[in-house]
């Protein structure tokens, strides 16, 4: 099956590993090489190329051509080795996508579905295929569900609402011009209020630029008075004794980290770093190290999510709000008696694993999930649609001409406004003709 | 009892039956091969509402139904009595041809037509009986008599159980003075169709003479006028003239052109509403069903827009041959004592005289996802449907529809394969793919917004999209059908040779093909820039039109072909006939619900349905193919 377009995704896991490998498939994979590297895309084989990404920027890559039908998935593929930097794989793909029409990114287990559907895989092999795709795209629109039903999807819903009652707008300027009731929006209203969407759009872009340039994988840090059991927190999350702890408090000097993979633990999940960290002390009395302190408060400045670890299960003073203010309160020790723990707080026993699970959730909720989101984050995908979605805008913004009553050309206008909610459409759902016919008709009276 | 056999039987002589039997005359080329059965032979073709033909998006169905060789365009022509094409402020991509004609003229017209046509016999009766047997129709019993058919095409219109609504008073009957056709409904539901109810309405005739007529403001049409049919546009003294028994599109505009006039509602009118809607039947209850919001009563159009002190009424002429005005405007089921009031509150219409009062009308429809694109339905085979009875409104949409219809048909008679239209080919492929893949919530109209390939999709290019896939179906038929297809010839030429030139010529130092692009430029101007060529001398306006459309949106338009052609092969790729969805049970319960209702033919359709996702279109090309595999070798998760 040459299903006519191409896809591009990431296909080894999502993080910080040494090395990724994105991949390409379908009719236009070739092309996008050529695109992006010179004349690499000819023959089969291995060769090593620079990736531009525009604006002189480019990365070393070794790029793998495989012509179908000999191929994974039986169309034309390209890999592409480059090192694992979440954000430089994200630009990559972002480039691609860019760089001809018609390239998108694969949905849910797309990659094995065409290898089924190409006949590249046995029966025995694709027997999992349909359970693979079934369960992706299950998490996925679980993901989704999640995402809006919290402040930022109503942000993305009002954008899109917007972009449909300029849709409307337009449309019922040329469908229901017959009718006197029907006042089409002027050519100023509609320059004016595209570029008021794009700022807005562009807004929530700039305010995640932080999130764009990390490269590394979300940090997430144990922090707390000396001997709140922070280190042995950190040894039961990895599963394995990586810090050394002892009851004397302060032992931990220095910064440890290690990758918690998190991938099952919420859809959509994946792995962070988990940074033991010596123990905060209010007083400098009592202080083993204060320059390992001082350290210790920097460090926690620049980390993503705050595990505040605290026997006594009171939190109080203390801990500074994290950027983006997503801290996590860890009642540890929780086998020990104790008075009323605050609300809100995950109580944890490093001896009998109690509310393990629990935590692990919130921390990769906290680090990719909703809770993200909510701090602001733009998942990549969703930074794609708004780009698209504003770079349409902008450009009803330079063609619509600002001064008559008029727009000349509506059906152009109309094109545009289509592509912005289809782009917006993949954050909040698909929007058909007839929800915008449904507003015009909700807004004019319609019918002489 | 007598037995009779044809090849299609249609049902109905409305504006989709005409189609109907008019393609399916076109296919079949035998004396007697198709039969019109209709209560009553004299109202074939009639105009039961708004005697106009065309409009945004209606008028590129028009044309598409002219390019492929039916008869809408060719009676709007010859009978036109106020041509007018909107939107010419806008891009060629959005206007529409709208014409208003003689009533009695038009209806006279098409029944010349059909009764030209060797090909076509029209019986008087109603239909009693559909006869089936083994799963396909056979044919139907008319009046007690059997007669045979291979296919049946049934358009119904607003006819099936219709009752009409004026104030408190219900009457039988689909229009006015007309009966009901009452078995049909049982008749289907007995074959395990679901049905579903509509309603519609009309507004008030008045007498012009008790009009004060001169004295509203004027409202006109072009001066100019634009024909719909690719014939009538091939000019003056067309030499097709004799093969059209309708009056005549020797010349152009054939009768005689009229103006309307415009008068408004007043807050009086309103009060009288708003004090009487407790007698409208849409809001005593008498009436459930729903109607369309863009065709809305004018109590509806108070009631929902209160805060507007009046709404615009165009007094329409209905006829050169009595003066009886069409209300447009005032759709209304109120009753007749209070219709008087609300005219007379009209300025100019203070002893304005109601020849017939406005009504509204509940008919049953058979809900549309259990048709195919072909128009066949999908539990009794060789049945079609067309028009009102799969809840659209309007002519136009009945006449695209039963003209698919009729073509499926006479295929089918023909052993040959079924034909549809895709949704980047025309609006009546945008119109078939809406009723298979959505559900309907009023009648359903057709908007140029409803297309997404409408830069491609224009009313003036619809020869050129359509015309030779008409002539490869064999819908070319006769010496009308050669007419066609010379003049289409002839245009083809035209466009390339003044579309290869513009590469060629500069203007003022500016090259041609560059100017075109511009936002000022237009037809008139690329027609102006080449009157030096003696060569194109004598090229008709519209294939400047067309060549300048084509440049104008060059970029869009490359752009949209892309995409077609990358969808292209999922968009045409066909669904097994039997699939049991239930038990694809990898895909989400909603998915596997509405796959099972709307059993869409091809991934195209099911990519579109409601509450299906681009991930479930492909796990159901993985499942798909397992399905298809024997069944030993089938891993669990699907079974039959």
């Amino acid at each position: 099956m040459q299903t006519g377009d191409t896809i591009i995704a990431c296909a080894t896991a999502p993080g910080l590993g040494a090395r990724a490998v994105v991949r390409l498939s379908g009719p236009a994979a070739f092309v996008v090489v050529d695109e992006n590297c010179g004349a690499a895309g000819r023959g089969r084989g291995v060769r090593a190329a620079r990736w531009r990404m525009g604006a002189g920027v480019e990365v070393p890559c070794l790029i793998a051509l495989f012509p179908g039908p000999r191929s994974y998935t039986g169309e034309d593929v390209v890999e592409i080795a480059m090192p694992g930097n979440p954000t430089l794989v994200e630009r990559v793909i972002a480039s691609a996508i860019g760089a001809i029409a018609g390239i998108r990114l694969a949905g849910p287990g797309e990659f094995t579905a065409r290898a089924y559907l190409n006949e590249r895989l046995t029966l025995a092999q694709a027997e999992g295929v349909a359970s693979l795709i079934a369960a992706q795209s299950e998490s996925e629109l679980v993901e989704a569900k999640r995402l809006l039903s919290g402040e930022r999807g109503a942000m993305y819903r009002a954008f899109a609402d917007e972009a449909m009652t300029l849709l409307a707008l337009v449309e019922a300027g040329i469908d229901f011009t017959d009718q006197e009731d029907v006042v089409a929006i002027s050519g100023a209203d509609l320059k004016r209020r595209a570029a008021g969407l794009a700022t807005q759009i562009e807004g929530v872009l700039g305010n995640a630029a932080g999130e764009e340039a990390r490269s590394e994988l979300p940090r997430v840090a144990l922090a707390g008075v000396p001997n709140a059991g922070k280190s042995t927190l950190f040894n039961v999350l990895l599963g394995r004794r990586r810090a050394v702890v002892s009851d004397e408090a302060g032992t931990t000097r220095d910064v440890l980290e290690e990758k918690l993979d998190l991938s099952r633990d919420i859809p959509g999940g994946s792995e962070v770093i988990l940074c033991d960290t010596p123990g905060v002390a209010d007083e400098a009395a009592g202080m083993i190290d204060a320059q390992a302190q001082a350290m210790s408060r920097e460090f926690l400045a620049s980390t993503d999510v705050v595990l505040w670890c605290d026997p006594t299960g009171r939190f109080e003073g203390g801990m500074e709000a994290v950027p983006g203010g997503r801290v996590i309160r860890v009642r540890t020790k929780a086998d020990l008696p104790h008075g009323r723990t605050a609300e809100g707080a995950i109580e944890v026993s490093a001896l009998d694993g109690f509310h393990v699970p629990s935590l692990r959730r919130a921390i990769a909720d906290a680090a990719w999930g909703r809770a993200f989101v909510e701090a602001g984050g733009v998942l990549p995908r969703h930074r794609r649609a708004l780009r698209g979605a504003g770079a349409e805008l902008r450009a009803i913004e330079a063609e619509v001409g600002g001064g008559g009553q008029n727009i000349p050309e509506p059906e152009l206008a109309a094109g545009r406004l289509r592509a912005v909610l289809d782009c917006l459409g993949e954050l909040t759902g698909r929007m058909t003709p007839d929800d915008v016919i449904g507003r015009v008709f909700a807004t004019f009276c319609v019918g002489k | 009892m007598s037995e009779r056999s044809f090849q299609v039987v249609v049902i109905g002589g409305g504006h989709a039956g005409v189609e109907a039997a008019w393609a399916a005359a076109n296919l079949l080329r035998t004396e007697k091969s198709v039969a019109i059965v209709t209560i009553d032979p004299s109202k074939i073709g009639v105009m039961s509402c708004n005697p106009a033909i065309g409009g945004l998006a209606k008028g590129q169905l028009v044309r598409e139904i002219d390019a492929l060789g039916g008869v809408m365009g060719l009676a709007t022509d010859a009978t036109g009595i106020q041509f007018k094409v909107l939107n010419t402020s806008k891009g060629q991509a959005v206007r529409g041809p709208r014409a208003q004609c003689d009533k009695h003229a038009y209806a006279e017209s098409v029944q010349a037509m059909i009764a030209s046509r060797p090909e076509i016999e029209v019986l008087r009766g109603t239909v009693d009986e559909l006869i089936v047997s083994g799963g396909s129709i056979r044919g139907v019993v008319v009046a007690g008599q059997k007669i045979e058919a291979r296919a049946v095409v049934l358009t119904t219109g607003t006819f099936m159980r219709a009752l009409m609504h004026t104030g408190e008073s219900k009457v039988e009957g689909g229009r006015y003075g007309e009966a009901s056709a009452v078995g049909i409904s049982a008749t289907l539901r007995s074959l395990g169709f679901e049905l579903g109810r509509l309603k519609t309405g009309t507004p008030p005739r008045l007498k012009q003479s008790t009009i004060r007529w001169d004295e509203l403001d004027i409202a006109r049409g072009d001066q100019h006028p634009t024909p719909f049919s690719d014939l009538t546009l091939a000019g003056a003294g067309g030499r097709h003239a004799a093969l059209v028994p309708a009056p005549s599109i020797a010349r152009f505009p054939v009768l005689e052109q009229i103006n309307c006039r415009q008068t408004r509602t007043t807050a009086e009118s309103h009060e009288l509403i708003r004090a009487n809607l407790h007698r409208a039947p849409m809001y005593s209850g008498q009436i459930e069903s729903v109607g369309p919001r863009y065709c809305p009563s004018i109590e509806d159009k108070v009631v929902r827009f209160a805060e507007r002190e009046t709404h615009g009424v165009f007094l329409e002429p209905e006829s050169l041959r009595d003066d009886w005005i069409y209300c447009n405007g005032i759709s209304t089921s109120l009753p007749a004592d209070v219709q008087d009031k609300i005219v007379r509150s009209m300025p100019g219409c203070e002893q304005a005289e109601i020849y017939r009062y406005g009504y509204a009308v509940e008919y049953d429809m058979v809900r549309p996802h259990q048709i195919a694109a072909t128009g066949m339905t999908r539990v009794v085979e060789g049945l079609f449907l067309a028009g009102q009875i799969n809840g659209t409104s309007g002519y136009e949409e009945a006449a695209a529809q039963g003209l698919v219809a009729g073509l499926n048909a006479a295929l089918r008679t023909l052993e040959r394969e079924p034909f549809t239209f895709g949704r980047d080919q025309a609006y009546i492929g945008v119109l078939m793919d809406d009723l298979v893949t959505k559900t309907p919530v009023e009648p359903y109209r057709m908007f140029t917004s409803r297309a997404e390939h409408r830069l491609i999709l224009r009313a003036d290019n619809s020869a050129d999209r359509l015309t030779p896939i008409a002539r490869e179906l064999g819908l070319l038929s006769g010496e009308l059908g050669e007419r066609r297809w010379e003049r289409h010839q002839a245009r083809a030429a035209s466009i390339r040779a003044v579309d290869s030139r513009i590469d060629r010529l500069t203007v003022d130092g500016e090259r041609l093909s560059k100017l075109v692009r511009m936002p000022e430029f237009d037809s008139t101007r690329l027609m102006e820039a080449m009157a030096g060529e003696p060569e194109f001398d004598g090229v008709p306006y519209e294939v400047w039109e067309t060549v300048f459309a084509e440049r104008r949106y060059a970029p869009y338009i490359d752009r949209a072909r892309n995409d077609i052609r990358r969808g292209q092969e999922m968009e045409r790729r066909r669904l097994p006939d039997r699939i049991d969805y239930h038990a694809l049970t990898p895909l989400r319960t909603e998915a596997r619900a509405a796959l099972s209702r709307f059993r869409p033919e091809t991934f195209g359709q099911a990519s579109r349905l409601e509450g299906i996702t681009p991930a479930d279109v492909t796990l159901l090309a993985v499942l798909v193919q397992r399905y298809q595999q024997p069944p030993t070798a089938r891993a669990d998760g699907v079974n039959t």
